[in-house]
């Protein structure tokens, strides 16, 4: 009986574990039908392992390096900063609705109010001192309620005490502000972050 | 790290490249430029198509170097773009045969002797370098008479000296699977040269 052609060939490569070489190797020696096919095997495996690597042509390398990025990779950091980079204009203008859209309303504000008569620069330096100084007092306020009632009621009292000393024309303005830029902004966001970012390529 | 004194890794290499070292390219390239076109002109036979797929090849490795997994080899990983380059080439076109003659880009006598398609011998007589010659041309055609992917198989094996589970991981298909192009493949070569001296 003779060994199968698989064997024969884990034979020649060297490849049959310990006991089962032992074995094939005795049949071999005994066999001239497996002896000729393992005879066989080996010159095809020597005449395989003689083919020449061939050489591209002399400017190869030039030329895959010329097509090559050969930037340094960034850092870790800016690695996890660029996933959230906007890939298209697209992505690029939520970004910029994103950032701009709170800003937006109050620069707004703030030109409409310095279209007022009374409004001019020395006016509202007094104004914004005057407030300081009211806020500044309040806090101080705040501080002592919070030492003598030390707890949650004692800081409230305060903080209310400390919103009731600014005018209600301006907390009605940025409350108006903030409800308007806040959502828009969050809108932007929700935009920019479901929009697809990456043009993924594979390489192989 | 200096790597005209410490003989890198190709993992070393690679950390170096993805820093911005040409000199660590270039090195890859060294290494790799040869087995490369190699397998990829004994797939496609044909020198101008097999430089361009090589050069596609070490570009996408190159510009893709951040994909490496280090779990794997290198060599797997371009030597896998490589494959797939070729044989999606192979079906979209016949091949032709093997061109013996040097680089069309060689420009001096020395180039066209570096890049040329030689069988060569150690033997100094010239009966038994023609002879080796005769034996290694029949060998070109009867392993271009193969399935693409038995090609591929016997290549990486026998030329490359891949083991079983690198070429299984380069080719994407199970070990068996590997086991059975290489079986097939040494069948039929062994049938496609029956009439040579390589059988007795």
């Amino acid at each position: 009986m003779h060994l199968s052609d698989w064997t024969l060939e884990q034979l020649a490569e060297g490849l049959l574990p310990q006991a089962e070489h032992r074995d094939a190797s005795l049949h071999v020696e005994s066999c001239a039908r497996c002896a000729s096919v393992v005879d066989g095997y080996h010159a095809l495996f020597a005449a395989l392992a003689e083919m020449p690597r061939f050489a591209p042509s002399p400017g190869f390398s030039d030329a895959v390096i010329a097509r090559t990025r050969l930037t340094p990779e960034p850092g870790p950091v800016a690695l996890w900063l660029r996933q959230f980079m906007p890939k298209t204009r697209r992505g690029w203008a939520m970004l910029a609705a994103a950032v701009v859209a709170p800003a937006l309303p109050i620069l707004g504000a703030i030109a409409w109010l310095l279209t007022h008569p009374l409004l001019t620069p020395v006016s509202l330096w007094q104004w914004a001192t005057a407030q300081g100084t009211a806020a500044w007092a309040s806090t101080s306020v705040v501080a002592v309620r919070w030492a003598a009632n030390t707890g949650v009621a004692g800081v409230l009292l305060g903080a209310y005490d400390a919103a009731r000393a600014v005018p209600p024309e301006a907390l009605t303005v940025l409350a108006t502000l903030l409800a308007i830029a806040i959502p828009l902004s969050v809108w932007a966001i929700v935009r920019l972050v479901r929009t697809p970012m990456k043009n993924v390529t594979y390489a192989n | 790290m200096n790597l005209a004194l410490i003989p890198a890794t190709d993992h070393d290499l690679i950390a170096l490249a993805r820093t911005g070292s040409e000199k660590a390219y270039r090195e890859l390239l060294d290494r790799y430029q040869r087995p490369v076109f190699s397998l990829v002109y004994r797939m496609v036979r044909d020198r101008e198509l097999a430089e361009d797929l090589a050069q596609e090849t070490f570009v996408k490795v190159f510009n893709h170097l951040d994909r490496f997994n280090p779990k794997y080899k290198f060599s797997s990983w371009i030597f896998k773009i490589a494959s797939n380059l070729a044989i999606d080439r192979l079906r979209k076109r016949e091949p032709d045969t093997v061109s013996l003659d040097g680089s069309r880009h060689a420009s001096t006598p020395d180039e066209v002797e570096a890049t040329r398609i030689t069988v060569e011998s150690k033997d100094e007589n010239p009966e038994e370098f023609l002879e080796a010659k005769e034996l290694g041309e029949e060998i070109e055609r009867a392993i271009g008479l193969l399935r693409p992917e038995y090609r591929t198989a016997i290549l990486l094996r026998h030329v490359e000296g891949r083991a079983y589970e690198e070429i299984a991981e380069v080719m994407g298909v199970p070990l068996g699977t590997v086991k059975t192009f290489i079986h097939r493949a040494r069948a039929e070569l062994r049938e496609t040269l029956a009439h040579l001296r390589i059988e007795t």
